[in-house]
């Protein structure tokens, strides 16, 4: 079974109407219809982007938000809405350059250990440190795999999969 | 003037001898109180060990021994009680205590270690540690069991039971309903009856499975890059879907061959039993699966 390319996904997001051999696949096709929700989900979420933006670690949201309601540090924008669009804007276009599943590079896993460490004993960040080496290298893997086989619907759950248990898995720790 | 000075020399050993003792020698702690049958208890113990029993009293007891300057607190009221070590007041070093705490048996302990291991008789509750082994058995109406480098045991008759852990081995026995866990590099096995949903994963340590699913319950499996195992009775009523992304499948259950996935890469195996029964999803990237018959 084919399914189906990224751009008639992007129109199917769309609402736009597909052909009809293509409509069909899609009605029966899970995989197709997870990824076509996925794509309205992540636009929707763009959309209501806030005019309050991260500086750093945005691809990490639930870690760093609880690592910093221990820490009450807060960066806020407070210009023009026509600056904070314009923010928002760039972090768009940012994720959609590299992908809402780019696997942490070695310097965010660093800066995420970095954070642990000041809330957590030097035991935890070490544990962490072993675990979270183990996550990389793997996402690291699949995303090689996902680069060779673009259509394959489940390696990109996987991918997903994997960045939430990571995110699970930081969680725990912080809370140590 | 020799005897002065040898008395003096003796009574100055004496002295010292005395002073030093209290800040050198181990302390007793016992505390205990009357509490509601579902009381809510809160125990920190970052090192040495935690020994939690259930008993058929509305009190708690707490037994210990740990050194002298061991920061012991110990306070609430009948519906909570919270006790353990302050860690503000043992500047940077972790005394071990070793604690046993009676509780009455439909209470609800959340208890939090460091290295301390955790051993659990009956009792209900989450559990965490960094790098202690954890232990729980007996009948229990929920568990919740989180290690970053411990190893995890578990042996309980339980509705809801929830185990997550990293580096250690996690192993699980016994009746258990509803049952999620995972680990990082440790081996993951379970031997389960009785469940109706069950959800075991790994990133790269090796998981066996040999949990017996309710006809209509289901069971996943689920590794990255180590080797996974599922363990199916000769009567067991199944519907089985494996896959390996990368990975081979080996069929030991019986004579069906899996088949070469997309590509030439990896492997499926696809079967049911007539009548079919508990829906089983395997995944692995890069991890062998291998089907057996157990026993």
């Amino acid at each position: 079974m084919t399914h189906l390319t990224d751009e008639l996904l992007d129109r199917a997001a769309d609402g736009d109407t597909l052909a009809e051999a293509d409509a069909e696949h899609l009605r029966a096709c899970a995989d197709c219809q997870a990824n076509v929700e996925r794509l309205r989900a992540l636009r929707g979420r763009l959309a209501s982007l806030p005019q309050t933006v991260p500086t750093e670690g945005d691809l990490w949201p639930k870690v760093h938000g609880a690592i910093r309601a221990r820490r009450r540090r807060r960066l806020v924008f407070t210009s023009s809405v026509a600056l904070a669009l314009a923010a928002a804007l760039l972090i768009a276009v940012v994720r959609i350059g590299n992908g809402p599943d780019a696997v942490p590079s070695g310097v965010e896993t660093s800066a995420e250990l970095a954070e642990l460490k000041a809330v957590v004993p030097p035991v935890v960040v070490e544990a962490m440190a072993a675990n979270l080496t183990i996550y990389d290298a793997a996402l690291r893997e699949l995303e090689a795999f996902a680069a060779s086989e673009r259509d394959n619907s489940d390696v990109q759950q996987r991918i997903e999969e994997l960045r939430r248990k990571r995110a699970a898995l930081l969680r725990l720790a912080s809370n140590s | 003037m020799r005897r002065l000075t040898r008395s003096f020399i003796l009574a100055f050993t004496a002295l010292t001898a005395v002073s030093l003792a209290p800040s050198v020698g181990a302390t007793q702690i016992r505390r205990g109180m009357a509490v509601d049958s579902n009381v809510v208890v809160k125990i920190w113990n970052p090192s040495g060990s935690l020994k939690l029993v259930a008993w058929d009293r509305d009190s708690l007891h707490v037994e210990g021994t740990g050194p002298k300057w061991a920061p012991f607190f110990f306070g609430g009221g009948r519906s909570g009680v919270k006790f353990g070590i302050e860690e503000e007041k043992t500047k940077g070093e972790l005394p071990r205590v070793a604690l046993v705490v009676y509780v009455p048996r439909a209470s609800r302990v959340s208890a939090k270690t460091v290295d301390a291991t955790i051993e659990a008789e009956g009792v209900s509750g989450y559990y965490t540690t960094v790098s202690g082994d954890i232990r729980v058995t007996g009948a229990l109406r929920e568990l919740q069991v989180e290690s970053l480098r411990g190893a995890s045991e578990v042996e309980v008759r339980a509705p809801w039971v929830r185990i997550m852990g990293g580096e250690g081995d996690a192993t699980i026995r016994g009746s258990i309903e509803d049952l999620a866990a995972s680990t990082v590099a440790g081996r993951l096995t379970a031997d389960v009856t009785g469940a109706a949903r069950a959800r075991l994963e790994t990133m790269t340590g090796a998981l066996t499975s040999h949990v017996a699913v309710q006809a209509n319950g289901s069971l996943e499996l689920d590794s990255h890059a180590g080797t996974v195992e599922l363990v199916l009775d000769p009567n067991a009523r199944v519907d089985v879907d494996a896959t390996s992304v990368a990975g081979k499948i080996d069929n030991q259950f019986d004579k069906r061959r899996p088949l070469p996935g997309r590509g030439g890469k990896g492997m499926s195996f696809a079967f049911a039993t007539d009548p079919a029964g508990a829906r089983v999803v395997v995944r692995t990237y890069k991890g062998t699966i291998v089907v057996k018959r157990g026993a």
